[in-house]
């Protein structure tokens, strides 16, 4: 329901405390030229609050102004009265600018000073309802309106029905919004049951139809809230209420749009916007530029937006972050001191439980603070931890992208390696199919002369050379094209297809790259490689350019190894550097084992050589990836890679696959 | 004439066939392939110093090229015969090694088979 009108409705229980809201200009006009002609006091502390009081509907700034006034010479002269009248003044006017907070901690201050003021108390304490309400915090709201119905218990039932008329109205907006409907509709019954008691019920019928339609909307009644919704109208357009009647329109607009009829919502909500330039209530206003946001989106997005910025500006000022904080802080000052409160009035009552009540009380306190004390240390470790947690997905980002580019440079250093190898492989073929197109083009010429000559059998056999040349330069074409066809494959970046590999075939091609490649940036380089290749051995799906990374990283190193030992070794020490491949079929997998007779790795190192970045090679000659790209590669597989290895005679590296 | 090619690729026996097809059925020359540095160290010992001259290539799994020169030219074989490197890698290094080692001469592939048969025909005659 509407925070407006439940402002001025509570309001109307002020002159239970006997001070008008309404006046005329003359009134106002006289008393402000009394003001001004009083001396610093009582007096004038009085008239300033009385002056708020008939300003609070015309001009509740300026009001506030007065009230603040009033209020600062109140609290100098002392006068109780004076003080909690000047409180409830203010508080009342803040809650209708909306400044919630500030009413929350007028309101709050006057319930401290109001012990053995009953009257004032309840005041106070429909004051914090409100401003819970308006925050449109129900639960705190329906907890403060259970303390303020016991505040009156025992009271006549007028007094009682002039206190919980506009207290059961607001119940029945917060049920509404706390998926209640059905307390929503009680409350709403229970206000009109008590509106006779009110100070004017015809106004006090208006606002409870008003009311009661948000719990009939909420249930999906439409045609109860509308009827309500139209009562309401018509007595608020009979009065003259138009801050009343534009909050009507706002939830007539809305019943519709919830039943469907969007032109009806439209006309309702244009009007109640139109009310705006009268009438300052930014709530409502605020909630229609949103409904007519919405409903232009389609239509007309200019007109949208011009809403949808109003809608924002509303929103910013009711709800700065500012004034949430200041909200809390208040609520925290403020139980603090009612549990102080509570503990002298407790003391008084009862000497012998004294003790073990304020002990008790205590423990709630301190607990109550320690409680409150470790929420915050709570809420600054969460800012700390969401702001390292921020810090890390930054850097874990940036690990990623580097990683990326670490196994992308990995990749391009590897092909750097190969680049040699295939250029002397890609040579070799082309040198073939170069010399035996022309070896066939003289083979043709030659055939001529035999057919001339008649000599059929030697053009046979000529014949038969250049079919055979034809071939030959097919294969070595085809050869050439398979390497580049590697060649790309390895460079590319993104995660390829299984497809059916000849291991064998994969592993000697590598083989030759490997040693090529590495013969050609050292010339005097040079070893024994063998291959003992197990014919059994399955065709399987593999990545066929990953697990040939693998075992070209596997053969390079290796070749590394063997190297660095004859580099190490007696010139007539009759080392023989030698690299072994083999492949085996052992049923349902398959294994690679790629020997050297090398260096060997020594066991503090041999623990650490799967790890990414650990390299024993000087700065800037190797990655230090290959190996855990090449593990990470084969466990891809379903695989394992497991070294065997012993120093000074030399390592075997065994890639394990599943065979399907 | 005897000649010894040792190359790893096998192919090249073909080819060195049908290039020299003339000249090996004049018997002019006579051809002989190894495919690898000891298979040709193995026939020149079967074979004590039949060919007269070898084409050998450069870059070959085990035994290089320049390995097998140094044994043909140091420890080997008396008299020595002929004996032309041939590699893909036509660097100055390469070269220089070969030389260092006693090669008769350094060709670079692809092969120039009309400058080859000048040669192998002037060292024939």
């Amino acid at each position: 329901m509407r925070m407006m009108l439940s402002a001025l409705v509570f309001g109307m229980t002020l002159t239970c405390v006997g001070q008008p809201l309404t006046s005329t200009k003359a009134e106002r006009d006289s008393l402000t030229r009394i003001v001004e002609g009083l001396p610093d006091g009582s007096a004038k502390a009085s008239a300033l609050v009385a002056l708020c009081r008939m300003y609070t509907v015309i001009d509740p700034e300026k009001a506030k102004q007065l009230g603040l006034n009033g209020l600062a010479l109140a609290r100098v002269t002392g006068h109780d009265t004076l003080k909690l009248s000047a409180l409830a003044s203010v508080g009342f006017v803040q809650n209708i600018i909306g400044e919630w907070p500030e009413a929350l901690r007028i309101n709050f201050e006057g319930l401290a000073s109001s012990e053995s003021y009953p009257k004032w108390k309840r005041w106070f304490m429909g004051g914090i309802a409100l401003s819970y309400h308006k925050q449109q915090d129900y639960r705190r709201f329906i907890s403060v309106s259970q303390q303020a119905f016991k505040l009156i218990e025992g009271s006549s039932e007028a007094e009682r029905g002039h206190y919980a008329w506009p207290i059961h109205m607001m119940l029945a907006k917060a049920y509404a919004h706390l998926d209640n409907p059905d307390s929503g509709i009680y409350h709403g019954q229970q206000a009109f049951a008590l509106v006779r008691y009110t100070e004017d019920p015809v106004q006090g019928e208006g606002f409870t139809h008003a009311a009661i339609a948000e719990p009939y909307l909420e249930n999906g009644d439409f045609d109860m809230a509308l009827s309500h919704l139209r009562q309401a109208l018509v007595t608020f357009r009979k009065l003259g209420m138009g801050f009343a009647e534009q909050e009507a329109l706002r939830d007539m607009a809305r019943v519709f749009q919830r039943q469907g009829h969007a032109d009806s919502a439209y006309r309702y909500a244009i009007e109640a916007f139109e009310k705006s330039s009268q009438i300052e209530n930014p709530l409502v206003t605020k909630d229609v530029s949103l409904f007519l946001s919405e409903y232009f989106e389609k239509k007309d997005p200019l007109k949208s937006l011009a809403y949808l910025k109003e809608y924002q500006a509303l929103s910013d000022s009711l709800y700065s972050i500012e004034r949430t904080n200041q909200f809390k802080k208040i609520e925290f000052d403020e139980s603090t001191k009612t549990a102080e409160i509570e503990k002298v009035h407790l003391a008084n009552q009862s000497r012998i439980r004294q003790n073990t009540l304020l002990g008790s009380l205590t423990t709630v306190t301190v607990v109550a603070l320690l409680l409150i004390y470790f929420n915050r240390q709570k809420q600054k470790a969460n800012e700390v931890l969401a702001k390292q947690k921020a810090e890390i997905e930054e850097q874990n980002r940036l690990i990623k992208s580097t990683q990326a580019q670490l196994i992308q440079s990995e990749k391009m250093a590897s092909l750097g390696e190969l680049t040699a190898g295939i250029a002397h492989e890609i040579q070799n073929p082309l040198n073939f199919v170069n010399n035996f197109s022309e070896v066939s083009s003289e083979l043709v010429a030659e055939l001529n002369e035999e057919i001339e000559k008649g000599n059929a059998k030697d053009a046979k056999e000529i014949a038969t050379d250049l079919k055979q040349n034809l071939e030959k330069i097919n294969h070595h074409g085809k050869r050439a094209a398979d390497i580049v066809k590697g060649m790309l494959q390895h460079s590319r970046s993104s995660t390829s297809q299984g497809e059916l590999t000849d291991i064998n075939v994969l592993c000697d091609e590598y083989l030759r790259l490997a040693f090529h490649g590495l013969r050609a940036k050292d010339k005097s380089f040079n070893a024994k490689f063998e291959t003992n290749f197990d014919p059994s051995l399955p065709r399987m799906t593999v990545i066929p350019q990953d697990i040939g990374r693998v075992v070209l990283n596997l053969i390079n190193n290796a070749f590394y190894a063997v190297s660095e030992r004859l580099r190490q070794a007696q010139p007539e020490g009759g080392y023989e550097p030698r690299v072994t491949v083999s492949t085996k079929h052992l049923g349902n997998r398959i294994q690679i084992s790629i020997r050297d007779n090398g260096t060997g790795i020594p066991g503090n190192v041999k623990e650490k050589i799967f790890q990414p970045f650990f390299t024993t090679k000087p700065t800037g000659q190797g990655t230090g990836l290959g190996l855990s790209l090449s593990y990470d590669i084969v466990r891809a597989h379903g695989g394992d890679l497991t070294v065997e290895t012993k120093e000074g005679e030399g390592t075997t590296f065994i890639i394990t696959l599943p065979h399907q | 004439m005897k000649i010894l090619v040792v190359d790893d690729e096998k192919d090249v026996q073909v080819l060195f066939e049908q290039r020299f097809r003339k000249e090996i059925k004049s018997g002019e020359f006579h051809f002989v392939f190894a495919f690898s540095g000891e298979e040709a160290l193995r026939y020149l010992k079967q074979n004590h110093s039949e060919a007269v001259l070898i084409l050998s290539d450069i870059n070959m799994p085990g035994m290089s090229g320049l390995q097998l020169l140094e044994h043909i030219k140091t420890q080997y074989l008396k008299p020595p015969p002929v004996v032309m490197m041939i590699t893909a890698y036509g660097d100055e290094e390469n070269h220089k090694a070969a030389m260092k080692l006693g090669a008769d001469d350094f060709l670079t592939k692809p092969v120039d088979f009309p400058s080859l048969k000048e040669k192998l025909k002037s060292l024939a005659a």
